[in-house]
Order: structure tokens, then sequence, then C-alpha cells
């Protein structure tokens, strides 16, 4: 191929050049000359494939009929486009994007073929990649036993997944095409909402999920938590995606909590109260004057049914807690009158204890927006352990703090062990249990209703101790105005 | 003479109870199990205090208070309301209608005596 010509040397030039593999057969298919690409690509060398078969490429991926068809094209003087999965010398495969052309002689016969080709491995691994990956996504919208749906800009439902048609009993084709408010799905109470957040996820706003309530083809009402998020676009416009859960079951065991909780509430108070009335009677000589022996099964009898008492209060007294159900009745608190009420209701067992109780407040303390009821429950109990544990002195301390107020409990007794403060907030934990039968028994259950009140009021407790040098309790609840401030900030979250 | 209880609650084990503890206290006792039975006690045999269940059967206890407060021989009688609940719509309401004390289930007896007699020493 050389030529004087200096066009000619230039398009030498070029196809030495070339990003392309350039490969050139004659007739037969031999290979007359490959450029430097193909040997770049390759791994051949030029001297190893001159005068061998473009076949030596085979990868075996491709079939017997795709080369046949390429044959064919050819042979008919035809030019042949294709992508077709070549095999390296090392054996490591490669994508060709090949253009196959028979080039003829003056009278028209085939006497030559010029194939280009192009390394597309990277594009097709990527393309393969994304295909894979897609199918990943769409099997996770498929296989998803929540439903979800995606809507246009408008609303209009673009697509559902089975779980949708499964939960709302509408088939794929009469709820896609419809707009998603409009068509009768969306309770109406619920439309509000819907539409609102509709709205702020496609300005752009991340949104928290919300509840909202469906209606069935049959009619039946579902609670479902619905979470959006907008799917970024590709020339349609963006799209909104619509993830449900279907509440109902968390609903209903709810509900079914409140029930056990009120039923317990009354169905054992009554038998509870009769047989504590029957046994003080007993007790206090109704029935006539008791044996010593007599009086003192009866008084361990009449102290345990405190203590089961004291258990029923406290494990309802959680539950409502904890399913923030109980109705929380929080107003505008003067903390230091509650304290000095609650303090004074200890008065008789520190005489009784003989044991000091010192009271440190300042003379006022900033408002604090809690339940009373509650706060003294809290600070009772805390009072309780105090003056369960203390060897010679419990203390309560009241401090105005920045925009809290904290209130410390502290007794001197024999302190708790890091490794045992672990889990001192959490249900029927107890330390320091008495051994043997007398005496006062806790429930368990104090310091989780402390930490939950504590919770209620968007305030903290925790504990301060040490082996022998006693325990303190602290519990902070922030003043009024920060409360506000804190709720308004939630509810524009 | 000994002041009259009327105790008024379904559960006749409870009505025992109390019973007993009043009359060995030395007072003078009426039970009734239904609602509809409490107005008529009331009229009948003119108790000094009455102790009332706010749940019971024929009768809710919140249309028995209104039908006492609304007659002038017995809307001054003093009333204890036992309840197993705490709700606090039910203890303003009852508040409203006379209610002088609340006394929750499971009560501490002596407690509950102390409450009667402080009722027994104001009202009336």
């Amino acid at each position: 191929m050389n030529s004087n010509n200096p066009l000619e040397r230039d398009l030498r030039v070029a196809v030495e050049q070339s990003a392309n593999i350039v490969i050139i057969t004659d007739r037969e298919g031999n290979i007359e000359y490959v450029n430097p690409k193909f040997t770049e690509i390759t791994g051949y060398s030029s001297e190893e494939v001159l005068g061998k078969n473009p076949r030596l490429l085979k990868s075996g991926q491709m079939s017997k009929e795709y080369y046949q068809n390429l044959w064919n094209t050819l042979l008919s003087g035809n030019e042949w486009r294709g992508d077709i999965i070549n095999r390296k010398k090392d054996g490591e495969p490669y994508w060709a994007s090949a253009n196959i052309s028979p080039v003829r002689d003056a009278e028209g016969n085939i006497f030559r073929f010029i194939a280009i080709q192009e390394d597309v491995t990277a594009r097709k691994t990527a393309e393969n990649l994304l295909r894979i990956s897609e199918r990943k996504f769409s099997q996770l919208v498929t296989y998803s036993p929540d439903p979800i749906v995606v809507l246009d800009r408008f609303g209009g439902i673009l697509s559902v997944n089975p779980a949708a048609e499964r939960e709302w009993g509408y088939s794929k084709s009469e709820l896609e095409g419809n707009d998603f408010i409009r068509m009768g799905i969306v309770s109406l109470p619920s439309v509000p909402k819907v539409t609102q957040e509709l709205a702020e996820t496609s300005s752009g706003q991340t949104r928290k999920p919300f509840e909202l309530e469906m209606i069935s083809k049959e009619g039946g009402k579902i609670t479902f938590d619905a979470n959006l998020s907008l799917m970024p676009g590709h020339g349609e416009g963006e799209k909104i995606q619509m993830i449900f859960r279907n509440m109902s079951e968390k609903k209903n065991l709810e509900k079914l909590q409140e029930e056990f909780v009120n039923t317990v509430s009354h169905e054992f108070r009554t038998p509870l109260t009769i047989i504590k009335g029957s046994v003080e009677n007993l007790r206090d000589g109704v029935a006539g004057k008791l044996t010593e022996k007599q009086e003192k099964i009866v008084q361990t009898t009449a102290r345990n049914i405190d203590r089961l008492a004291r258990l029923i209060n406290s494990v309802l007294d959680l539950s409502r807690l904890e399913s923030r159900r109980s109705k929380v009745n929080r107003v505008r608190l003067d903390l230091a009158a509650v304290l000095q009420e609650t303090v004074d209701g200890f008065e008789n067992t520190s005489k009784n204890k003989n044991l000091r109780f010192k009271t440190v407040f300042p003379s006022s303390l900033p408002s604090v927006h809690a339940d009373p009821d509650l706060i003294i429950r809290m600070l009772a109990n805390l009072l309780d352990n105090a003056f369960r544990f203390a060897k010679s002195e419990v203390t309560v301390k009241a401090e105005a703090r920045e925009e809290k107020v904290r209130i410390s409990v502290m007794d001197d007794g024999a302190g708790i062990a890091p490794e045992d403060q672990k889990e001192l907030f959490s249900k029927f934990h107890q330390i320091h249990r008495p051994i043997g039968g007398a005496g006062y028994k806790g429930t368990g259950l104090g310091l989780a209703i402390c930490k939950e009140i504590a919770e209620v009021h968007q305030g903290k407790i925790w504990i301060e101790s040490a082996l022998g040098r006693g325990t303190a309790f602290h519990f902070e609840v922030p003043v009024c105005g920060q409360l506000i401030k804190t709720t308004i900030d939630d509810i524009k979250n | 003479m000994p002041a009259r209880i009327l105790i008024a609650d379904d559960d006749v084990d409870l009505t025992m109870t109390l019973a007993d503890r009043l009359q060995a206290a030395g007072f003078e006792t009426i039970v009734a199990h239904e609602g509809v039975r409490v107005l008529e006690a009331v009229h009948r045999q003119k108790p000094q205090l009455i102790i009332l269940d706010w749940k019971m059967p024929a009768g809710e206890g919140s249309s028995i208070l209104e039908s006492l407060a609304k007659k002038e021989e017995t809307r001054r009688i003093p009333i204890i309301l036992l309840s197993g609940m705490e709700d606090p719509s039910v203890s303003e309401k009852a508040l409203k209608l006379g209610v002088k004390a609340f006394i929750k289930k499971p009560y501490e007896t002596a407690e509950l005596m102390k409450v009667i007699q402080e009722a027994l020493n104001h009202g009336g």
C-alpha cells in the first residue's frame, strides 16, 4: 500500500491513527491489514493475524445465525452494521460496534472487505448495569407489600404497583390515568391534607410521612401512612412518588391496648377494693378482736394487697403514659408551690424514719408548662426512693438554669454502681431489693414512670451516683416560654 | 341519733364490706345496687350522706346526681363519689353537680372514714 500520492499518504496516516479498529481482508476473508488500534485493543500484533481469518476473534457468544446473516449481507454486496462480541488474545471479550463493507473492483466484483470496529465495551457494560439496576428497582416496586404510586405534577396517576391494586381493590387500568385526588380513593376528610402535601412536595420541600384515609373499591376505609418524594424527571418533568403503609393493624392494636387498660383499670379495682376493705375490717376489729397470730396474718395480707394495688396502678399509669393517650393536663405551673406541697407530704416520713430532710429552693422559680399531678407523682416517686435508701439525710434542691428548671432529689445512701445505673429506668428493674418478706417493696416501675413523665414534658431525668457517695436524681423541664417555642417549631416541621 | 349513710354500688360484696365497716363505726347504713333504687332510697329513708359509684347499671352516676341536685330536699345531701377511673371530665361534671369528695378504688378505709366524717360535719 505504498503510495507517493500525498492524499493517499494522508489517508493512510488517518487509518493508522484512527480511534477505531480497521481490518482489511481479501475476498476469502484473509486479513491483509490491521491498524495499530487493532493491536492495542485485541492484543494481537499485525504479524500474528496477517493471512488469518477474522474468525479468530470469535467469542462464541454470538449465534451461528448472526454470522450467517452478516455474511449473506456482505456477499450480496451490502454493507453490514451491528454490535458483536469478540474476544481478545487473552480471552477477554469486548463489544465492537462494527461496520463492514465489501469493496468492488472495476468490473463490480467483490475483491476485498473493510471492517471498522469501535470498542463499545464500556457503553455496553454501563447499559447492562443500568438494565440490572432498573430490574432491581422495578422488582422492589413490584414485590413491595406497600402500595407505591407515581403521580405527575398535577396529581394524575402514572403508575401503580400490584400492592396498590391489592390494598385498594382497583385494577391497574382503573387507577392509571385517573386523578389521584378526584377519583374518590382518598377519603374526603383527607383530601385537604393530601392536596397540601402534593403541592409542597412538587415545590421541592422534603416532607414527613403523614396519615391519610383511603377508600377501597368495596367502600372500606383504611388508614395509611404516606411518604411523598419528588422523582427526578427526564424531559417529561418531575414526578411524585407516594409510598403507602397500611396502618390499620397498628390502629387496631392501639385500640385493643386502650380497651385492655380500661378494662383492667375497672375490673381489677372493684375486687381489689373489696378484698382490701374486708381485710382492713378484720384488722381493725370490725369482726371482733384478733389473736396476736391472726393479727400478724391479717397485717401481712393487708400489706401485700397494698403492694398489688400499687403495682396495678403503676402498670396502668405507665401504659397510659407510654401510649401518650393519658390526658396530660398541662397548665402554667408554679413549680415552687408544687414542690412545697410534695415536700410537706414527706415530713412525716422524715420524722418516722428519723432522717434529716433538707430543702433548698429559691424564693421563686420560673413557671413551667406541666401537669401538676404528673409532676407530683414524679417527685413523690423520687422522694420515696430517697427516703428508702438514705442513711441520715434527704435533700431536695430546685434551681433555674438558663431556660430550664432543675429539680434534684438526693440521698446519702449506699449509692449505685455505674453498671447498675444503665438499667435503672427500665421496667421492673429493682436494685437493693430487700431480701426476705417484710418491709416496703417497690413495684420496679417508679423510675420508668418518672422517665415517661419527663419525656411527656419534653424534659429529661438522669442519675448521678457513686458507690458510698449517695445518689442524686436530676429532673429538668423547660420553662414556659421555651416550651411554647419548641412546640411551634415542632408544628412547623 | 347515728347518721344514716346510703351506699350505692352495683357490687353486693363491696356494699357489704363497706356497710360492715360503717356499722362498726356506729353509722346506720342503707344499700342500693341499681341507679333507680338510689333515688327511691333517698326519698324514703332520707340519708345524711350518700356514697355513690359513678358507674351503676340502670342509672348513670351523672343522671342520679342531676336528679338529686334538682330537688330542694335532696340537693344538700353530701355525696362522696367512688370511681375506678380518673377521667378529669368526670370530676369536673361531678363537682358541678355538688359532689363533695372523690374516692378512687381501691381506697384506704381509714381515709374514706376521714372523708365521711368531714362531709358529715360540713354538709347538710
